[in-house]
């Protein structure tokens, strides 16, 4: 008998060979293709000499089948071209991406900030952070597949700036949709960015943002939810200038075992000129942490040290497209009802985990001290509310090209630390309540339509760590350019 | 001379050089092409707007909308934009490229002749683009030519 390799070959033959007819297989019988017509994705081909005048073909009345042929008549006209084929391309893919380059810190325009806190003083101590340079890059697939299939890869790099190591490639998504009826309803399976709020879904489109940051609602040190998930059911309908969007997905999220966490997401939009908008988040049960303490800072709504968390999102969200203003405005809040982990919380009881005595005192019922505190200690329940909100308004100049904007930022999640390594967060976790208020001005530069340079000066403010009162002016830049082949 | 006489004279010597009513060249039009399949009547150009912007992505509950555009400096291109989309070719780019980033759809493919263009709508079912009326000779019958009708 043949050997098991030999099997495995005859099998896979087998199985591959139906497969390989159908990929192979055009969409409808055709002719051998014609030439390829002179075309270019997005790039400006010469314009060719103006031919001569031609009558307009007769318009059918209303409701009536269209000719079925065009009938130029009469005035001397081109010789129409023989007919060619008509073979429909089944795969139909485009290849693009962006580089976003950043400046941060830039001296001598940002003033030092708080980085630690020191337990045997009880003060702060703050720090000039040294410039910083980065670099996100994206290599993007998108096209569709025949009528009805559409897919989409997103691979990035994201912090490839550091010139001694290299950064490992994501999947940041990788779907593919498939449509049932029309636009009206499709379904979206693999790993995706959720519909929720108005940035979500548009997270790595940051070159056409205003701002060079996604607004704090994304910011991976304080996510609200995750950003990814795994199932979309999603459709719009749309009316003239009317469109109302609806998604219904669900995922791997952070569930514990068997929950089906559910998110919502239901807009209406005219034009590209108002669109407002809810979305909703709930774990549908129990959830756990997707990250390990000393693991970094969560990837979703639960905190590291949870044994367990149950939490629902809301949120609201308005866009206005007014002439040359452009006006944003969100807010989320979430409602958690947590309960930690005892083992998992201790290292933060820790003096390297920076914890300043109000923050001390939320997880732990012993004194700030140098006696490490027993699991008997922690604070078990975890119900609390974290909150978001912002607003974002801008100038577009000369259709875009110069575009003034400013930004405000509001974060409360009392359930945060300072050190990312922790699970804490950067902004937050520097604030004895667990919140911040953000403000920049900026200024972005479009010389051509893949172009944006952008530059931004701004702080935090009314933070209080440690009962001390501090401000941290930064000015910061960015830079990224739009490619495709 | 006086002032007002002499603008008089001006303005009649003006009016007897200008060109009759009617010997103006008239302005060229465009003209939407679908495929032979397709069995669309007529298109408004909300419709069409939406389709280009990549709001609307369907014709029917199974035929994708596949959008051609042209240069957008040609002559063809020009007045789509002005008339039709109502935005500069930078706006335009500037709204695709969110969507490009975001997986909602590519830009409309830009096709540089009449010729080229009505290849591409041939070769798909769900095949727009358009012609500027003189170009008409362009077609056959593997496209239909349709009116671009104004929004209701």
């Amino acid at each position: 008998m043949k050997s098991p390799f030999v099997r495995s070959c005859v099998l896979c033959a087998c199985l591959l060979a139906p497969a390989a007819s159908a990929w192979a297989q055009p969409t409808a019988p055709t002719p051998p293709a014609p030439p390829p017509a002179p075309a270019a994705p997005t790039r400006q081909p010469p314009e060719p000499a103006p031919a001569p005048p031609a009558p307009l073909a007769p318009a059918p009345a209303p409701n009536s089948p269209a000719p079925a042929a065009p009938a130029p008549a009469g005035a001397p006209t081109p010789a129409a071209p023989v007919p060619e084929s008509t073979a429909e391309k089944l795969f139909d893919t485009r290849v693009y991406g962006y580089l976003n380059s950043f400046l941060a810190q830039i001296a001598p325009f940002t003033l030092e900030r708080p980085l630690a806190y020191d337990r045997a003083s009880n003060r702060l101590i703050k720090e000039l952070e040294p410039m910083g340079f980065n670099v996100d890059a994206f290599l993007m697939i998108q096209g569709t597949i025949g009528n009805r299939y559409r897919f989409f890869m997103n691979i990035a790099t994201i912090g490839a700036g550091d010139p001694i190591e290299g950064r490992e490639l994501e999947l940041r998504n990788g779907w593919v949709e498939a449509s049932l009826y029309g636009q009206a309803l499709a379904v979206r399976a693999g790993r995706m960015y959720r519909r929720f709020g108005l940035y979500n879904e548009i997270l790595d489109a940051t070159p056409t943002f205003i701002g060079i940051k996604e607004p704090e609602i994304l910011d991976d040190d304080h996510l609200m939810i995750t950003r990814t998930t795994n199932l979309m059911l999603l459709g719009a309908y749309v009316k003239d200038s009317h469109k109302l969007e609806y998604a219904l997905t669900t995922g791997e999220d952070e569930r514990e075992s068997n929950q089906v966490p559910l998110g919502a997401d239901l807009s209406y939009s005219h034009e590209q000129r108002f669109k407002i908008g809810v979305s909703y988040y709930d774990t549908m049960g129990k959830a756990k942490p997707g990250v390990a303490v000393g693991e970094g800072s969560p990837k979703g709504g639960v905190a590291d040290w949870m044994a367990e968390d149950r939490y629902r999102a809301i949120d609201v969200y308005a866009q206005l497209a007014l002439g040359p203003w452009i006006a944003q405005l969100e807010y989320c809040a979430a409602r958690h009802h947590g309960r930690r982990d005892p083992a998992a919380l201790l290292p933060l009881a820790d003096p390297t985990a920076d914890l300043s005595p109000a923050q001390y005192r939320r997880f732990f019922t012993d004194p700030y001290d140098d006696t490490p505190p027993t699991e008997a200690d922690v604070i078990r329940d975890a119900t609390y509310t974290a909150q978001t909100a912002y607003l974002r308004v801008g100038y577009e100049l000369r259709d875009g090209m110069f575009t003034p904007y400013l930004q405000g930022d509001y974060y409360k999640n009392p359930e945060t630390v300072p050190l990312e390594a922790y699970g804490g967060d950067n902004e937050a976790g520097f604030d004895d309540r667990g919140r911040f208020f953000k403000g920049a001005l900026g200024f972005m530069f479009r010389p051509l339509p893949q172009i944006a340079l952008k530059l931004e000066y701004g702080s935090h403010f009314f933070m209080k760590w440690g009962g001390t009162s501090y401000v941290d002016p930064e000015l910061r830049a960015s830079f990224s350019y739009f490619w495709e082949i | 001379m006086r002032p007002l006489p002499l603008a008089l004279a001006l303005f009649v010597l003006a009016g007897a050089w200008a060109p009759a009513p009617g010997a103006q060249p008239r302005p060229a039009r465009l003209v939407l092409v679908v495929n032979a399949e397709n069995k669309v009547a007529r298109v408004d150009r909300t419709t069409l707007r939406s389709m280009y912007l990549g709001l609307t992505t369907f014709w029917d509950k199974d035929l994708r909308v596949k959008p051609y555009n042209r240069v957008h400096e040609s002559a063809a291109g020009r007045p789509f934009f002005r008339d039709v989309l109502g935005m500069t070719p930078a706006r335009y780019r500037h709204t695709w490229q969110k969507q490009q980033l975001s997986g909602q759809g590519v830009e409309p493919e830009v096709v540089a002749t009449a010729a080229g263009l009505v290849a591409k709508v041939a070769s798909n079912a769900g095949a727009i683009g358009y012609l500027l009326d003189t170009e008409a000779g362009a077609a056959d019958s593997r496209v239909r030519l349709i009116p671009l009708e104004q929004a209701p």
